[in-house]
């Protein structure tokens, strides 16, 4: 309730200011674990606390998409890795651009034009830190504010009205590879973020600030130090920098004020400084690396956890998002969280103890053959794990895994998950050589392959009960643009050819599609105002994870478009 | 018009060659630095070739947390000509990269109180090792419980540790403790380069595939600049002792006895680079280089063992071996094998040692010629790994 009234009250300047009706847009920044039917807005980078991407507005549907047109667009003006889903509050948009991100934009949502820029001041050297690109995925509002993480390691606040910059709090120290380029989530007036940096040396942590002050409230490591529980998962002083970064999105459960979040792999690459190295791995499972971690969102004490990866040795990042639902499992309605992990596997978990419910493929998956789910364990396959000493090939998937970044949606009118997955497949050894600042490494080499069956991506519509796919529309490319889904019966996405297109919901059937001139990644958001639809995308490709692909796979997704940094909103 | 037009064409080299663009990082002695007074290693080496060429330099500052990020942006970006100190391995970014001739061999190092020096690893059994996050050493002494592992991310935070008593020695990267030593530390601390796969490597400078025509310019001026490298390589302090050996052996077992000389000479090689050790062994016998025949070494008593070793046969074996002996071999007998130095030309043994080159070679490999500076490497590689690095050199053998 608190949250609801604080909402509101922000909602009282823009109505003020706009005369749009405000209260019912902003709903959907209150009680967001339900799927509020009343909800017109875009509140959170994934619609709601429970990320679901799914909106329930149908004025756009499957009858009329067709006619959609272009509302207004905006150039970013910074080019590549733009990775923004656009939030709308009352009737202004917020968006965010890569590097930095260089600027964050408010619009009227309705018509495009700039109410203001803020421009954050970005150190020149931050750019060699980032591993994956200067990308920047959205920003977040509470109470009047716009929360803003930077690739520089800072946290800011703006002013929603006026874009002035309002508290800037150093949450790492960039200059260890450690980057902020997701927004934080915002609970009880605490905003919560990680940051990356899981390969060079970073520690994780999941921190929490206060939203007037930028003080911290709280600090939670993810890769436990002496005392902490879950150090002895660690060998020696490796847990130092065991990597464990929170760098993607959380949910938030209010019934349990529990906030949910991913961790990524562990650090170093070789397993066998922070581990066995042989999979047989006891205690040394290098918590909560590669994990599902549920937090108190007041105290930040971890409640339970879920480890995906014990003892990783492939980059099988833990870090993809939580989507919550109340799903029907065997007649019971369960409070349940999915997610399409990195590893190939599609998680179901009850939300509330953290038990895993079922764990099944859904992309070609052969370094484990199966989930044991009684035991909550990989039934690992020993040839497919790589160590110094011992290349392997052919692991399926490779370190982009069955699904990166890009998010998934979850639509409660056809209970299906829209997933942006690849389909590639690696080999990985260590007769590479790299370099840091003068300094030589044995690097790990991990050439890709296209998985089987002659695709490297599908947007698969999944039933997370049943742990099975619907449909699938193969692309010939991976790392395609995250899900929308809608009560109108939609499901939207991008992929790395530029195209924007909507899909029939229950059927994968294409019908409607336009070019927008750059490789898209981010998930597209929707909205109404003044009684209208917008749909709302921001465009504009990667260039550091074509790197990671080898020259096949990697310069077919550069060939393929331009750099670009383009906002489009279409509406009837 | 005419006369500038005419002039250009009877002196291209001279019309078309403005400064020599060299992508250096501004903040990283001793490699390279912005500051005047230590422009670092690298940044004067590329300043001497600069003049050799007869072109000025122009650093193109560039940050290099990310090496290959880095070189992707601004060399393969051509916003520089080329890149001094780049790993000098045809792999190294795919392929995109032409190298010179390698100038010098860098790696890690044992950093240890000068007057408690370590003669082989197996000393730092029972130490505190401070080592850096994601190395070679670290892989290595990651198979070793009894020594605690003090990770570190950087060399400066390895000497922080060793000198704070966090660490009793460090296994860190060589060139930075080396001048860390030198420049600020008024050396008391012993700095030993360490020998052995994923430890050392030898680099060169870096130009975009295509740039062969200045890589040809840049090779004929490092042909003739082995002092001026040294000398670099001195003044910044790069470890110069005799790489001391990996094999931590078995407990209780007879290590391999390598005195940590004392830093003499070093000697440029137009082949291989200049190797900054010059091996001084304990037992170093009195026999000099030409007294000792080269041409006629027969393995002393051959074992057994010897003669009943054969290289395998396995269809990767050749590969598999190729790819040990570029990782260590290659230090002193050349990539791949290629060596000028007939001495130590392994193309030859067929030609020298005919049907007994098989088993010279495994009594060569397990014993060692330590008066020639090759060490015993038993140990360090299993039997198996040297029926395939025979299996290799037997690819590439020469009448």
């Amino acid at each position: 309730m608190l949250k609801r009234a604080k909402l509101l009250a922000g909602a009282a300047i823009f109505a003020g200011v706009t005369g749009a009706p405000m209260a019912a847009s902003l709903a959907a920044g209150g009680a967001v674990t339900h799927l509020a039917s009343t909800d017109t807005g875009w509140a959170l980078n994934g619609h709601d606390y429970a990320n679901t991407r799914y909106s329930p507005l149908s004025q756009i549907n499957a009858r009329n998409v067709s006619h959609l047109k272009l509302a207004y667009s905006l150039q970013l003006g910074s080019l590549r890795s733009n990775e923004s889903t656009p939030i709308v509050v009352g009737d202004t948009m917020y968006v965010s651009t890569s590097w930095g991100p260089k600027y964050v934009y408010a619009l009227n949502a309705a018509t495009g034009a700039r109410k203001w820029v803020y421009e954050p001041d970005i150190p020149d050297d931050v750019l060699q830190y980032g591993c994956c690109d200067v990308n920047n995925r959205g920003v977040t509002y509470d109470d009047g504010k716009i929360f803003v993480g930077r690739l520089d390691g800072n946290l800011s606040a703006v002013d929603a009205t006026t874009g002035k910059e309002l508290w800037t709090t150093k949450v790492v120290d960039y200059r260890q590879g450690s980057v902020i380029t997701s927004p934080p989530l915002v609970v009880h007036g605490k905003v919560i973020t990680g940051f990356g940096g899981g390969e060079y040396g970073a520690r994780g942590s999941l921190q929490a600030y206060d939203e007037a002050t930028g003080k911290l409230v709280w600090r939670t490591y993810t890769a436990p130090g002496p005392g902490e529980a879950g150090n002895d998962t660690w060998k020696g002083d490796s847990w130092k920098h065991g990597g464990a970064a929170g760098w993607l999105v959380g949910s938030y459960d209010e019934k349990t004020n529990s906030v949910f979040w991913g961790f990524s792999n562990p650090s170093p690459w070789n397993s066998v400084v922070r581990s066995t190295g042989n999979g047989d791995y006891g205690k040394l499972s290098n918590l909560y690396s590669a994990s599902t971690v549920a937090f108190d969102a007041d105290t930040g004490a971890i409640k339970w956890h879920f480890q995906a990866t014990p003892e990783d040795a492939w980059d099988y990042d833990g870090v993809n998002e939580l989507v919550l639902a109340d799903l029907k499992i065997g007649g019971q309605k369960v409070p349940a969280m999915m997610k399409a992990d990195r590893n190939g596997f599609f998680f179901v978990l009850n939300r509330e103890t953290g038990k895993l419910l079922s764990a099944e493929k859904y992309v070609p998956t052969n370094w484990a053959s199966s989930y044991d789910v009684a035991n909550e364990k990989p039934v690992g396959v020993p040839a497919m794990r790589a160590g110094p000493g011992h290349p392997v090939s052919g692991v399926c998937p490779n370190l982009i895994g069955g699904k990166n970044w890009q998010p998934m949606s979850y639509n409660p009118t056809t209970g299906y998950v829209y997933i942006p997955s690849n389909n590639v497949c690696m080999d990985w050894s260590t007769s590479d050589v790299t370099y840091k600042r003068g300094v030589m490494f044995l690097g790990a080499e991990f050439p890709t392959h296209p998985g089987p069956g002659g695709y490297l991506g599908e947007i698969q519509a999944w039933d997370p009960v049943a742990q099975k796919k619907i449909w699938g529309v193969k692309e010939d490319l991976p790392f395609n643009g995250g899900t929308l889904t809608t009560a109108g019966g939609l499901t939207f996405y991008g992929n790395m050819h530029g195209e924007f297109r909507a899909l029939d919901a229950k059927t994968g059937k294409p019908l409607w599609s336009t070019n927008l001139g750059s490789g898209i990644g981010p998930g597209a958001a929707t909205y109404s105002v003044g009684g209208k639809q917008y749909v709302a995308i921001v465009v504009g490709r990667t260039a550091s994870i074509p790197a990671f692909l080898g020259a096949d796979i990697g310069g077919r997704l550069t060939a393929a478009t331009p750099e670009g940094g383009a906002l489009f909103v279409f509406s009837e | 018009m005419k006369t500038a037009f005419l002039l250009a064409m009877l002196l291209p080299g001279i019309a078309a060659a403005g400064p020599l663009r060299v992508c250096a990082d501004p903040t990283n002695p001793p490699f390279s630095s912005r500051d005047p007074a230590t422009p670092g290693m690298y940044l004067e080496l590329a300043g001497a070739i600069g003049q050799k060429l007869d072109r000025p330099v122009e650093p193109v500052w560039e940050m290099t947390y990310y090496g290959k990020h880095a070189v992707r942006e601004t060399l393969l970006a051509g916003k520089c000509d080329l890149e001094v100190g780049l790993p000098a391995d045809a792999n190294f970014m795919g392929g995109k990269l032409a190298f010179s001739r390698p100038f010098l061999t860098i790696g890690y190092a044992v950093v240890t109180r000068a007057d408690a020096p370590v003669a082989a690893l197996a000393a730092l059994r029972g130490k505190r090792v401070a080592v850096q996050l994601a190395t070679g050493p670290q892989n290595i002494l990651a198979e070793h419980d009894d020594i605690t592992m003090v990770t570190v991310l950087s060399p400066e935070e390895g000497m922080r540790a060793l000198a704070e008593g966090q660490a009793d020695a460090a296994f860190i990267w060589g060139p930075s403790a080396g001048y860390m030593n030198h420049a600020a530390l008024h050396d008391i601390w012993r700095v030993a380069p360490v020998a052995g796969p994923g430890l050392r490597w030898k680099v060169a400078v870096g130009f975009a595939r295509g740039n062969t025509a200045l890589r040809d310019q840049v090779d004929q001026a490092l042909a003739g600049m082995g002092d001026t490298v040294a000398s670099l390589a001195r003044k910044y302090g790069f470890p110069a002792q005799a790489p001391i050996q990996l094999a931590f052996g078995q407990a209780g077992a007879a290590q391999p006895k390598v005195a940590l000389a004392s830093f003499t000479r070093l000697v440029y090689d137009n082949e291989r680079g200049a190797t900054l050790p010059i091996v001084r062994v304990a037992t170093v016998d009195t026999t000099t280089d030409d007294q000792q025949s080269n041409a006629d070494y027969v393995a002393p008593s051959p074992t057994a063992a010897d003669r009943k070793f054969h290289p395998s046969t396995s269809p990767n074996a050749a590969s598999e071996g190729r790819t040990i002996f570029n990782g260590t071999c290659n230090h002193c007998h050349g990539p791949d094998a290629e060596q000028s130095v007939k001495k130590i030309d392994l193309r030859l043994l067929h030609h020298r040692y005919g049907g007994a080159m098989d088993q010279v070679f495994h009594y060569t490999v397990t014993h060692g010629r330590e008066s020639k500076g090759m060490p015993n490497w038993s140990g360090v590689f299993t039997e198996g790994d040297f029926t395939k690095i025979l299996a290799f050199l037997h690819t590439v053998q020469a009448e």
